[in-house]
């Protein structure tokens, strides 16, 4: 984590708003790890209905435009893979874009 | 009532006022001008019906200084709407030069969307320039000034290009009517070019994502609501069913995704998933259906709820800690658990979250994209529909208010930041809950479209939760970019860096040449002159005399001496009288003969 105290002086009129307190010690809800633990689980619980719950379309009618997009778990598979996909190539890239953070002004 | 004032006097009449206006009474005006402003509007709408225009006679040309149809109209509102959110979101600045061009800038926004020709439009098109930078330089320091420069740049230029393109449309149909344009003219491409750069079109995007982090806290929600909306709009009007556009928006919408993800800025972030989502909205231009202009448009409409909203909460956070680096943040839902909660509404907005507005408007282009057979473009927009989620949806509330605990301990935004927080929170889930009942009423084309069957509900959740689980797997598994700072060059190096090398390269070719040039004419061209016709009649004369001179006997080292004396007498002119006299004899025997 970087410094806060390293900001720059500016005539930036928010600079007025800024408040930095002292912590008050007490314990917020995602201090503790086992809560964290609990999001997840519901969270991946969640994911696993809604998988699931393509099996309705076996009753229901799904509709789809393309021949692919009824496939069963499409959706849930694409979106799983778009996204780890943006993720990855956006990691690749900053090789070729990441400059330091004072780049323009040199 | 009936009403026939145009809108934007109301809104230029508020700045006035704000202008001169101190303390508290400032504040207050902003928030009632626009608010006055609505009811104006809702009078006109009620009082003239639909196509009622206001016109203008100058000189011989027919001005439309505003035309209410259903298009229009509804950027008019959403226009109202954003100006009464942002005012109130803006009561605690006491910055006169933000408080007074902000009002402005509504006010030009308004006139460019209602003109009816396209002089009227060009000259708040300009003013929309102008009265929107000062959003960006009331930050005050050497990046935003610079930052407001480039920015200006490129949008005068949109203003020019605007110019040239009605001159030439003039010209060639001797109409001014901004209406549909033709894009096999030139006229029309000059135009679709200007539009393009406000849309923030690949290759002219930087001034978004260069100026709006640069801006103030307020000032970035201005810019996010209105420049970026009022191009859309002329897009819609000017452009429907434009295939170009079909790409220029699949384009538009995948290739931000990268960046935001690696993005430090988190305004950054979000000016990269403005372009995202307006690449949407050209895609449904571009289609030109029913289904999706109206998906277009209302995206539009809903973009200004939930990425104004974004915006917002990252603005309270900036104004709270002073910082915008997602490095640097983390852990404020402690500090702020009421911003932090309005912006998971602003990030479930945005992602398409059925109930919740953009699952409506999204949804319209993508049917419609489907329906006419676009395949290729609807996966792309399937592919981007999950990346909105993964950079704006997640990436912005969590490494803002979550992630790693950044020990920053700040206070709540203030109140004022939250009202305006919670209207657009709640504009968000009543569109989304009731798009029938509320914007629907005001879309330009029929609508004939339910997003709520289970098949589109089900899947959507289905994209969503599996995008979700793929960040929460990457970050587990620590393969996920952590945030660093740094500057991710895009395609404003071609004019930040490229301009800086263009101008050494034209320093070193033209400075060299001029030297050279100055060193080969003027110094020595010149001196070599100067000496030659100072030498050369004496030589001449040296040649004519030397004849003589060997015919008298002289020869060798005395003829040479000879020669030498009377060079230097002839250079100097200094003869003596019998020699001089016998010159000016032969020279007068010579114009005799002559």
């Amino acid at each position: 984590m970087d410094d806060l105290s390293e900001l720059p002086e500016s005539n930036d009129p928010d600079r007025e708003g800024i408040v930095i307190l002292e912590d008050d010690g007490k314990e917020r809800i995602w201090d503790n790890p086992a809560n964290v633990k609990r999001l997840l689980k519901i969270f991946f619980i969640l994911c696993g209905v809604f998988f699931i719950l393509d099996f309705i379309f076996f009753i229901a009618h799904k509709h789809s435009v393309f021949p692919f997009d009824g496939w069963f778990g499409f959706f849930s598979v694409y979106g799983f893979v778009s996204c780890s996909l943006i993720v990855i190539i956006a990691k690749k890239l900053r090789k070729f874009l990441m400059r330091s953070e004072d780049y323009y002004d040199k | 009532m009936t009403s026939s004032l145009h809108p934007v006097i109301i809104i230029f009449a508020g700045a006035l006022l704000v202008g001169v206006l101190k303390g508290k009474l400032k504040g207050v005006v902003s928030v009632i001008t626009p608010v006055i402003g609505l009811i104006n509007l809702i009078l006109i709408d009620r009082s003239h019906g639909e196509n009622y225009v206001m016109t203008l006679s100058l000189m011989d040309l027919q001005l439309e200084l505003a035309r209410f149809d259903k298009l229009s109209m509804l950027f008019a509102y959403l226009f109202h709407f954003a100006a009464i959110i942002i005012s109130i979101y803006s009561l605690h600045v006491r910055d006169n030069m933000q408080r007074f061009t902000g009002l402005l800038y509504v006010g030009s926004a308004i006139g460019a969307v209602l003109a009816g020709d396209l002089v009227t439009l060009f000259v708040f098109w300009e003013l929309l320039a102008v009265t929107s930078v000062f959003q960006i330089w009331a930050r005050r320091t050497p990046n935003s000034s610079a930052s407001g420069i480039r920015y200006l740049i490129l949008h005068i230029s949109s203003g020019l290009l605007l110019l040239m393109g009605a001159t030439i449309i003039y010209k060639d149909t001797g109409s001014l009517r901004f209406d549909h344009f033709d894009l096999n003219g030139f006229g029309g491409v000059l135009i679709f070019l200007a539009f393009g750069i406000k849309c923030g079109f690949p290759f002219l995007h930087t001034w978004l994502t260069d100026s709006y982090p640069e801006s103030t806290a307020a000032g970035a929600v201005y810019l996010c609501c209105f420049t970026t909306k009022t191009a859309v709009y002329a897009m819609a009007r000017g452009f429907p069913g434009a295939e170009p556009l079909l790409y220029i928006g699949a384009v538009m919408a995948m290739f931000p995704i990268f960046y935001a993800v690696i993005e430090n800025d988190l305004r950054r972030t979000l000016a990269y998933s403005m372009i995202n989502q307006i690449g949407f909205m050209m895609v449904g231009i571009g289609l030109g259906t029913d289904l999706g202009i109206n998906g277009a448009v209302a995206h539009a409409f809903n973009d200004v709820f939930f990425k104004g909203l974004l915006f917002m909460s990252m603005g309270a956070v900036l104004y709270r800690t002073g910082t915008m680096n997602a490095s640097q943040l983390g852990g404020l839902y402690k500090t702020m658990p009421w911003t932090a909660g309005l912006s998971i509404v602003g990030a479930a907005a945005i992602s398409g979250f059925p109930l919740m507005c953009a699952f409506v408007s999204k949804s319209m282009i993508m049917v419609s994209a489907a329906e006419e057979g676009h395949m290729v473009i609807w996966l792309l927009l399937l592919f981007a529909a999950a990346g909105v989620l993964k950079h704006a949806g997640i990436k912005i509330p969590f490494f803002a208010f979550f992630a790693h605990d950044s020990g920053i301990r700040t206070k709540e935004a203030p109140a004022n930041m939250l009202i305006a927080m919670a209207i657009s929170a709640l504009a968000c889930v009543i569109i989304g809950c009731f798009p029938q009942q509320t914007l629907y009423s005001l879309l330009p084309r029929d609508v004939d479209y339910n997003p709520y069957d289970l098949t589109h509900v089900v899947t959507q959740f289905q994209l969503l939760f599996f995008s979700a689980a793929a960040f929460a797997v990457l970050m587990l598994t620590n393969i996920y970019p952590p945030e660093l700072r740094s500057t991710n060059i895009d395609f404003d190096w071609v004019w930040r860096k490229g301009g800086k090398l263009f101008y050494k390269g034209a320093d070193v070719t033209l400075n060299t040449t001029n030297e050279r040039v100055h060193r080969a004419f003027i110094v020595e061209f010149i001196g070599w002159l100067n000496r030659f016709t100072k030498a050369a009649p004496s030589r001449l004369l040296v040649i004519i005399m030397t004849p003589f001179w060997k015919a008298r006997g002289l020869e060798g080292s005395s003829l040479i001496a000879k020669q030498k004396a009377f060079y230097e007498d002839s250079r100097l002119g200094a003869f003596p009288i019998g020699r001089a006299a016998i010159f000016a004899v032969i020279l007068l025997g010579l114009l005799y003969v002559l």
